[in-house]
């Protein structure tokens, strides 16, 4: 297992979504903007307050299960499953298997995509401005 | 373990194929049939090499330590030719044909070009049955009368209307039609479903559905005909109970 665990603290998030446009931009394609793997989502009244939805690389992952060609793996360094896209048929299993609804559709490209934690240093992390989100 | 490729020394490992190693390594072998979930069955002879002064296709032959293998000898190139004029043959207006035949300077085709659009590689039948695991393609005929259809060349009921034959194919010869609520492939029409609680359309067929649930004992049936977007609105209802009962807490 890996050693580094990415944290989400929703109390701190205010819902700026700051996470969702640096997400986008660095996953682009061709120069377009790509799917954010993250949303952050404001809350209605009583409670107001944002609250960040992002992939939960788990331990037992229902994307990996549903994958019929193994094209989702852990990366044991960052501890992120990622979709190695030579392996995928783009059969949308995992779309449809992940409980969360974290594992996305690329709009352009009609491929998967989720969240990779950008190979060990996410950028919503480093981006998000009160800290709701560490990967240490 | 280690193989010489073009004179340079190259780390292989165990039972892997030329290919595997090269590819891994950053060579650029061209290949169509090949796909590295499946095993490979050397159907559409254009990763030829030559091994020891013979031309064989890399993707059925085993390392062995100390191999010399030359990638891009005028030999290997002269056959490579050949073989892409008789693909080019077969589908004369391939885009990756005709990127291929440029690169190997592959002139005027003088066979005579088919009608068909299929090289005959057989991926799409073995992704079927393999890798989707639903085994509803089949090969029909032998040599030049070779098709892959579905059994009989009727609408089979195997198939889940997943597309993945039509995404794998390396002719990009296998045409569906997709529209909001159906899909139709291989002469058979399938509804998509729709998720249950927005009404959304999802890229998937009940069938497929059924195929997936086969696959693994962690799988959540009462998230799997919602859609993404109603997914995270549940994931995000739990999250919220959490920070409530947190911030009462506090």
């Amino acid at each position: 297992m890996s050693s580094r665990i990415y944290y989400i603290y929703p109390e701190k998030c205010t819902g700026c979504r700051t996470c969702e446009l640096s997400c986008a931009y660095s996953h682009t394609i061709n120069g377009q903007p790509g799917v954010p793997r993250i949303h952050a989502y404001n809350t209605k009244p009583p409670l107001e307050k944002g609250i960040p939805v992002v992939c939960l690389q788990c331990d037992k992952a229902a994307c990996v299960e549903a994958c019929p060609t193994h094209a989702l793996q852990r990366n044991m360094e960052t501890g992120a499953i990622e979709v190695n896209y030579s392996l995928c048929i783009n059969c949308h299993a995992c779309f449809a298997a992940c409980p969360f609804g974290n594992v996305l559709v690329e709009p352009i490209t009609n491929r998967v995509a989720k969240c990779d934690l950008c190979k060990g240093s996410p950028k919503c992390v480093s981006f998000c401005p009160t800290g709701a989100l560490l990967y240490k | 373990m280690n193989i010489i490729i073009n004179g340079k020394d190259v780390a292989a490992r165990k039972g892997e194929t030329v290919l595997e190693a090269a590819l891994r390594e950053g060579y650029d072998i061209p290949h169509l049939c090949y796909h590295p979930a499946l095993k490979p069955e050397g159907n559409c002879r254009l990763c030829l090499v030559e091994v020891g002064g013979k031309v064989t296709t890399a993707c059925t032959t085993t390392v062995r330590d100390g191999m010399v293998i030359e990638l891009d000898t005028e030999e290997v190139n002269k056959h490579r030719r050949t073989v892409l004029e008789m693909l080019k043959a077969l589908v004369p207006k391939s885009p990756i044909l005709e990127e291929l035949s440029a690169k190997f300077g592959l002139g005027k085709v003088r066979l005579a070009s088919s009608d068909e659009v299929c090289i005959k590689c057989g991926l799409c039948v073995r992704v079927c049955a393999e890798l989707v695991g639903a085994d509803a393609l089949a090969q029909e005929g032998r040599g030049t009368e070779t098709f892959f259809n579905p059994p009989f060349n009727e609408p089979s009921p195997d198939c889940v209307g997943c597309t993945a034959c039509a995404f794998v194919c390396p002719v990009q010869c296998i045409k569906y039609e997709k529209t909001d609520d159906k899909i139709t492939i291989w002469g058979k029409t399938m509804d998509r479903l729709r998720c249950t609680k927005c009404g959304a359309s999802l890229d998937l067929t009940a069938e497929h559905m059924e195929l997936i649930k086969k696959r693994g004992t962690n799988l959540h049936p009462e998230n799997l005909n919602l859609c993404d977007t109603c997914s995270r609105a549940e994931t995000l209802r739990t999250m919220k109970t959490v920070v409530e009962s947190q911030l009462t807490l506090s």
